[in-house]
């Protein structure tokens, strides 16, 4: 039987407090490492057109969008600072033996 | 130095006995020297005293319908956004970002927001600013801020907006005009249709022309023409530039024959109604039995203006049978009056900036011109 999850990233393959966009199934995807642990949201922010990725973490669980500056909490995608105002998809996450895993789509 | 504001009122005192010929009564009075319509400066100091003081139509509120709707417009290159953040509110402020001066919003539509195109400062469609990327360090207080708002007026339909800091009072400048206006329900009206047609004159040509009943049998004899007869029109002059006037006319298609429904206000009249009156600066009310018109007249150059003629019916007229076709007609005819007006207002700016030019007299049927002519006296040696 096949695995329902796939390996996207080596955890140390992130630093605390920072992002690492990875394809999963097509899709961007933003993985977080806040805490020791590991979030993922859809990379693209839902306001404009722009790479979470590539904005900062801010106040331990914010992810700030690097054009407008609008954030999202990485544990529930709910917009937080306008001009965000529609929720982030969140992805579900596994650790295993150092690294990361993300769900497949189910068949 | 002398700025070009300078330049513009001495240009206007040395035409000062020129205006004394127009301001003679009008059975003796000749019409405005050429220059006031083809000098660069007046045109500056127009802008200046008229354009930037006066209540302004810019929109139909239909053209921004729903919350979230927006419009850009340009008033002698000073540009707008035209929205409606809320239900019953519609905000006019100054298409600047507050950055540099780039225009934030561009053409119309649907929008949660304005991000500027340059660096992404972002403002809310009402103008406030809620994003100011890359400026967390910046000791300028930005809390607050908002994209320039101007006064807002929303009549029978119309959006009216005043450029000035502190403007008349929208209710007191309408009011010598107000009570005539019984014809011009435009709030129980919508929009079928807006003409946009651009004419290389100069804006007072085309607003003068458009109450120049005079050359109508001569002009537009195969559109609507016929001609009018002085002794049946009378011409109302009210204060602030502002006049009005009822006749007799063919209904306003090319056939002659009425098309649309009669408007439900006109039922009592007899069916060759025809009313006109004039908003100064650049509006233009007219009404057939079975429509209403308001031309509107935007300077863009001395020499070049656009023309938007907003056709508008009401709510019975968009379901009679052909409508699309009928529709088509109708704006074809309205674009062939203004393309015979074209030739004659396009050679009047040639004459206007010759030398050899001299203006003539007045004629009886002139009444109306001769009393916007006389209010822009009045306004630009203020």
């Amino acid at each position: 039987m096949s695995s329902p999850w796939i390996k996207v990233a080596e955890y140390s393959g992130i630093e605390e407090d920072e992002t690492l966009s990875v394809e999963h199934e097509g899709a961007q995807i933003c993985l977080y490492k806040v805490g020791g642990e590991i979030f993922a949201t859809d990379n693209k922010c839902t306001h404009g057109d722009a790479d979470l990725s590539e904005g900062l973490l801010q106040d331990g669980h914010l992810i700030e969008c690097p054009l407008h500056e609008g954030t999202f909490d990485i544990r529930t995608g709910a917009p937080v600072g306008l001009p965000c105002t529609e929720a982030l998809r969140c992805h579900e996450v596994r650790i295993d033996a150092g690294s990361i895993f993300l769900p497949a789509r189910q068949p | 130095m002398t700025t070009a504001a300078d330049a513009a009122t001495e240009q206007l005192i040395r035409l000062a006995p020129k205006f004394k010929l127009t301001r003679e009564k009008l059975m003796a009075a000749r019409h405005l020297p050429g220059n006031v319509y083809s000098s660069p400066e007046i045109y500056e100091l127009e802008k200046e005293k008229i354009f930037m003081t006066h209540w302004l139509s810019v929109a139909r509120v239909e053209e921004i319908p729903n919350v979230g709707d927006y419009m850009t417009f340009d008033v002698m290159n000073e540009p707008i956004i035209i929205s409606r953040p809320r239900e019953g509110e519609i905000s006019v402020c100054m298409n600047m970002c507050l950055h540099r001066g780039v225009a934030v919003a561009s053409g119309c539509g649907h929008a949660k927001d304005f991000s500027c195109p340059y660096h992404a400062w972002t403002f809310s469609i009402d103008g406030k600013l809620i994003a100011a990327p890359g400026m967390k360090e910046s000791e300028c207080d930005l809390k607050n801020a908002t994209l320039k708002k101007l006064s807002v007026q929303i009549w029978r339909g119309w959006v009216f907006v005043n450029f000035a800091e502190n403007p008349v009072p929208f209710h007191e400048y309408m009011e010598p005009i107000e009570k005539n206006l019984w014809w011009f329900q435009s709030e129980n009206c919508k929009l079928a249709n807006k003409a946009v047609i651009d004419v290389k004159c100069n804006w007072k040509f085309l607003v003068e022309n458009l109450i120049d009943i005079y050359h109508v049998g001569v002009i537009h004899r195969s559109t609507f023409g016929g001609f009018v007869k002085g002794e049946k029109l009378k011409f109302n002059l009210e204060k602030n530039g502002g006049w009005h006037t009822r006749y007799e006319a063919r209904p306003h298609s090319k056939s002659g024959v009425q098309i649309f429904p009669t408007l439900p206000w006109a039922t009592e009249e007899p069916s060759g109604i025809a009313c006109k009156a004039g908003i100064y600066p650049n509006l233009n009310l007219s009404m057939r039995a079975d429509s209403l018109r308001m031309w509107h007249i935007w300077p863009i150059s001395p020499s070049e203006t656009r023309v938007i003629c907003y056709m508008l019916f009401p709510e019975d007229a968009f379901s009679i049978p052909d409508y699309d076709e009928e529709m088509k007609k109708y704006i074809a005819f309205v674009k062939q009056i203004i393309a015979e007006d074209a030739v004659m207002v396009e050679s009047l700016q040639n004459a206007s900036g010759s030398k050899f030019f001299v203006p003539g007299p007045m004629a009886p049927l002139e009444e109306a011109i001769h009393h916007m002519e006389n209010h822009y006296v009045d306004l630009m040696t203020a």
